[in-house]
């Protein structure tokens, strides 16, 4: 074998990764090829100084600082809110339900509730990459007219998402204050508490897939979007032997003759009432339209910009655009009532 | 590990209690791992309190079907990375093997950090590792990422095809062309004979 082909295998050859005939073979050029053995060694050795690297010791502080952070996630996602506003494309459009049913996408349609509580708060990757960048913009401004520009643009990204929205906010206002300049825009709305609402209802049934396949049907029949959970959400049903969950999204003077629908398909218990407060999220995007709104009105006031004022002005417009859509959205969210319908294996047949 | 089950369970059901003992199980490793991706301790600590929350967010798409501890590096690999990616947008790093282009459109040629440090001073171990951590700093992500996994954190090749989401051909491929490229870099330092 070729010098070239060998040095390939030297890598998995130091981990004993190689096959019994290639290790033959390479044991066998080692002793004849100097320059390999000579890369061979080398290679051994920076591994032993790489396993020899020694760890860092964590500082002390570590286990009470997360102590504090786990507590406030905690009550984040285990609120009286178990029940959080799932991302959009977590959603099949049930339009499509009936021919996923058909040639057999349902299963992996299927969406563990997990990625779903995970992903309530997570935008897809490019979203997210567009809020840093609006938040660097934002930074950017916010530290026009004052001397210490740099210090402002290396505040690390870390750090500038725990400052709150409005913190950035009441530092652009005491800016523009200082400049003596006046605030145009009026002060965000106070905002009305705003609710997702949610029906659970639990059923009991002798056959989870048939139940299951029969109510993605009746959201089919209804054209309302569903997701299927391959086990129910609520942490109780979570160590119950075989449960499932579908949830549907209806509209509110819709949802009771859904249930009633669904009633059909087994045993039922009288469906539990939740409601999901939204408001936050609903005063952040109006928060967020505000800012970005005053930021726009300042670029847009200047008499000359540079370039990369303009870049910035075309990203914050950009962001209220979006802002606007999230808001539409949420508005519908609002409207909008979430059954959730739990199958539990009946066994007592 | 039927331990770890357990406190993987109650910490789906809220127990924080359960889920800090798991965080107490792993936090020197995920710490370490943080630490060689970043290459800094303010960094590592915030990359570790950021991997482990994320990680309790996401339980349950934990499967079981690997260790807590598998899935806890690659959860906290992939804040890393995240992080550090995120950061490339913004500030843009110089790469050391690319010339220096001027305003003017003149390339100068870049001096490296490593010239001033002769052999003999490299070879005080601490300063030696420090060094390392700056060559590892400049290397890619993928290549990074199989070298600290492997050969600093000495994961095996399926752990490390776990954490990756790859296969093992990919991880075995990827660690060779990782550590040629740290190889012959050390080479040329004259770091190895
Ligand atoms: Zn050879």
């Amino acid at each position: 074998m070729k010098c070239e082909h060998i040095r390939e295998l030297l890598s998995a050859y130091v981990d004993n990764m190689t096959d019994a005939k290639e290790n033959r073979i390479i044991a066998a050029h080692l002793a004849e090829c100097e320059a390999c053995r000579h890369e061979y060694d080398n290679l051994q050795l920076m591994c032993t100084i790489l396993g020899n690297m020694g760890q860092p010791e964590l500082p002390e502080r570590f286990t009470e600082e997360f102590h504090k952070r786990l507590l406030e996630e905690k009550t984040r996602l285990f609120s009286a809110k178990e029940f959080r506003r799932p991302r959009k494309s977590g959603w099949v459009a049930a339009g499509l339900a009936a021919i996923a049913l058909t040639i057999g996408i349902y299963v992996s349609s299927i969406i563990p509730i997990g990625a779903w509580i995970a992903n309530f708060d997570e935008k897809p990757a490019e979203k997210e990459r567009n809020n840093i960048a609006i938040e660097d913009i934002i930074r950017s401004i916010k530290g026009w007219g004052t001397d210490n520009n740099e210090v402002v643009n290396e505040v690390k990204i870390a750090d500038s998402q725990k400052k709150s929205p409005t913190k950035i906010d009441d530092e652009i206002t005491s800016n523009e204050n200082n400049a003596g300049e006046k605030v145009v825009d009026e002060e965000p709305l106070p905002v009305v508490p705003k609710y997702i609402e949610d029906y659970a209802t639990k059923i009991k049934v002798k056959d989870m897939e048939e139940a299951t396949d029969q109510i993605v049907q009746i959201a089919a029949a209804n054209n309302l979007e569903y997701k299927a959970l391959p086990y129910a959400s609520n942490a109780q049903a979570l160590s119950a032997n075989k449960s499932k969950e579908v949830n549907i999204k209806v509209d509110k003077n819709k949802s009771q003759s859904l249930i009633k629908q669904l009633n059909n398909i087994g045993q039922a218990a009288s469906p539990v009432q939740n409601k999901l407060e939204i408001t936050n999220e609903y005063a952040q995007v109006e928060e967020q339209i505000y800012i970005t709104k005053k930021l726009i009105n300042k670029l847009e006031g200047k008499n000359e910009l540079s370039a990369n004022e303009a870049t910035d002005l075309v990203e914050l417009k950009k962001h209220l655009e979006e802002s606007y859509t999230k808001k539409i959205e949420l508005d519908k969210e609002v409207n909008t009532v979430i059954v959730r319908v739990i199958l539990e294996e009946d066994v007592s047949h | 590990m039927e331990l770890e089950e357990q406190l993987v369970k109650r910490s789906l059901q809220g127990d924080t209690i359960a889920f800090e003992q798991l965080v107490i199980q792993y936090q020197n490793k995920i710490y370490a791992l943080s630490y060689r991706y970043m290459g800094n301790e303010e960094d590592a600590y915030d990359m570790t309190q950021e991997a482990f929350l994320k990680a309790y967010r996401s339980l349950r798409t934990f499967k079981g079907d690997s260790s807590f501890g598998t899935w806890m590096y690659r959860v906290a690999t992939n804040v890393c990375l995240d992080e550090l990616r995120r950061r490339k947008r913004r500030i843009m790093p110089l790469s050391l093997d690319e010339p220096v282009a001027t305003t003017d459109g003149d390339e100068l040629a870049k001096e490296l950090p490593d010239t001033s440090l002769t052999p003999d001073i490299i070879y005080e171990q601490k300063e030696f590792s420090e060094y390392i951590q700056s060559l590892l700093n400049e290397m890619k992500a993928d290549h990074k990422s199989v070298i600290v996994l492997r050969d600093i954190m000495e994961l095996s090749y399926e752990e490390m095809a776990e954490v990756l989401n790859c296969s093992l051909g990919t991880v075995k491929s990827r660690l060779s062309r990782a550590r040629n490229t740290l190889r012959k870099k050390l080479e040329d330092r004259e770091l190895l004979p």
